[in-house]
């Protein structure tokens, strides 16, 4: 019963999409921006999806059974606060890339700067940043595909099955395909997650008694610090500045920027987007918050198990299946959109620049097709053996990311002078971002907020010198 | 002084991660009917519903006359 429903539900959501799909894109706008031309709807699911994924299933259930419900504040107002940068650089982003016919973040940045190294080395860092995250989402892919079939699918196996039909379906269909599934796979997921926690807390006698039991289990649960004073003031600020910068510098994410149908559609979109999370972020949280009532005492990567493990146990085989298969399902959407980003930007950013090659777009669809397929196998091999936990893994990514922010905001909204000072704080930023991940750096020097916030920082001061009329401070409000 | 604030995307964000800090400072630790959920945690759920309200407002005719 449970492969009828895997392979139903997969076969629901991703070939639909293709039908009529396949012959329509016959320029790099159609197959990589559907065309610049989405709406609202269609443009705010395509961004949920996008970004909720493996970390919002499971690594969200994960932090919520580690460290309670402040987690829950945290991403949700955290991702309601990102929605300001849409607005910050994300119309900036839209208007130029209609001017200019830009398809990557790259290309803006070349663009508007005039240097080819400052674009090569933008793209290279989201992409090299992109990659554990990217290879989150066949992590937790192989995570519920082993769970769900008892391990009769081994964590192995599944994650080379996963990865072999994202590689197909992202050949055939491009964005375009990406989106529609998107769409749908945006609905599920939210309307699944809402059924999941209503089987649970009724299995647990309602939200309030699941809520007193975990409270006198482990009251720490509760705190506004979470457990073993995990948020700290300085962490708290920290967290809700962070998705900020970090989450519109995903690649898939900055793309959206581009294929909004006008700046109305993003502006709604930015406006739904600060809205969701408000609701969909509690779901996981409070899952893994109850998973104390059940499952006490967990620890390290097992504890990224815990909503398959509370879904299995509360609620029918069927039931449990539906759901796990809309969260694969969910961690395919995000890293169809990653494969189809990291493929067009190697191939428009750094393989044709550095080449000096002009080549026809079918050649480039074909080029891509096959970076996609490569780009899928580095994930899966970091998929065999996770070096963190997916919380931390993708931590580690997302900073690497936010590091660019500061980048995009100047070369979008500033006049830029000297460049070399873009290049330099982002390489800067980044190697304290490693010395302090891997311990080279001790903590004290972050003074109790996270080490991106100080990366960040020093990516923002460094930068600012590359801007025009540095001591003449402009007004930058919404131009 | 407040139109100044939300004449600008940063004056929002700061607004907000000021109202924030205060809530991680001062809130107290007991738990409301509502769910038996934290105190602090519906403070957060109310500043998360004006966000979203005063950025509908400041942005209702930003992008008319952009396009």
């Amino acid at each position: 019963m449970i492969y009828v429903i895997l392979i139903t539900y997969l076969a629901f959501t991703f070939w639909g999409s293709l039908i009529g799909v396949k012959m329509k894109s016959s320029t790099p706008e159609s197959y990589f921006l559907a065309n610049r031309n989405l709406g609202t709807i269609s443009l705010f699911f395509t961004i949920l999806a996008t970004n909720f994924s493996a970390f919002y299933f499971l690594g969200f259930a994960g932090e919520g059974y580690k460290i309670g419900y402040a987690h829950y504040v945290i991403m949700a107002l955290g991702t309601a606060l990102a929605s300001i940068s849409f607005f910050i650089i994300g119309v900036k982003v839209w208007v130029l890339g209609k001017k200019n016919g830009y398809i990557t973040p790259a290309e803006l940045i070349y663009g508007e700067t005039k240097d080819r190294r400052l674009g090569l080395l933008f793209s290279s860092v989201m992409i090299i940043f992109t990659l554990p995250y990217l290879s989150l989402q066949i992590i937790g892919g192989g995570f519920i595909l082993e769970n769900l079939t008892n391990g009769d699918v081994s964590y192995p196996l599944a994650v080379i099955l996963l990865t072999v039909f994202t590689i197909v379906y992202v050949v055939i269909g491009g964005m375009e395909s990406v989106a529609k599934t998107d769409l749908k796979q945006g609905l599920l997921m939210i309307l699944f997650m809402f059924l999941a926690v209503f089987f649970i807390s009724k299995e647990l006698g309602g939200i309030s008694k699941a809520n007193q039991m975990t409270k006198s289990i482990m009251p720490e649960l509760f705190d506004i610090t979470g457990r073993n004073q995990h948020y700290t003031p300085q962490k708290w600020f920290s967290y809700l500045i962070f998705w900020i910068f970090c989450i519109p510098m995903f690649p898939q994410l900055f793309m959206r920027f581009y294929i909004a149908r006008d700046l109305q559609k993003l502006r709604s979109s930015a406006l739904l987007y600060a809205f969701i999370p408000l609701v969909i972020s509690l779901f996981p949280v409070m899952i893994g918050v109850w998973g104390h009532i059940n499952f006490p005492g967990l620890e390290g990567k097992e504890i990224d198990q815990i909503l398959p493990k509370m879904l299995l146990l509360h609620t029918s085989e069927i039931f449990s299946a539906i759901v796990m298969t809309g969260a694969i399902a969910a961690f395919m959407s995000t890293l169809d959109s990653q494969l189809l980003a990291m493929s067009t930007m190697f191939t428009r950013d750094i393989y044709l620049p550095l080449r000096k090659l002009s080549i026809s777009f079918d050649q480039e669809v074909r080029l891509g097709r096959i970076l996609v397929v490569i780009f899928a196998i580095i994930g899966m091999v970091l998929a065999f053996k996770p070096f963190d936990t997916i919380f931390d893994m993708g931590k580690m990514a997302f900073s690497g990311l936010a590091i660019l922010f500061p980048t995009a905001y100047f070369v979008t909204r500033k006049r830029i002078k000297r460049t070399i000072y873009l290049k330099i704080g982002i390489l800067t930023s980044l190697a304290v971002l490693i010395l302090f991940y891997y311990d080279l750096l001790p903590d004290y020097l972050a003074f109790g907020f996270e080490p991106f916030i100080i990366c960040i920082l020093l990516s923002f001061f460094i930068q600012y010198f590359s801007v025009e009329n540095l001591m003449k401070t402009k007004k930058i409000i919404f131009k | 002084m407040l139109k100044k604030i939300y004449n600008s995307w940063w004056g929002i964000l700061f607004l907000f991660l000021a109202m924030a800090q205060f809530i991680v400072v001062f809130a107290d630790t007991g738990t409301v009917s509502i769910f038996k959920w934290p105190t602090w945690l519906i403070y957060f759920m109310v500043a998360h519903v004006v966000l979203i309200a005063m950025l509908w407002i400041v942005t209702r005719n930003q992008f008319k006359d952009k396009e």
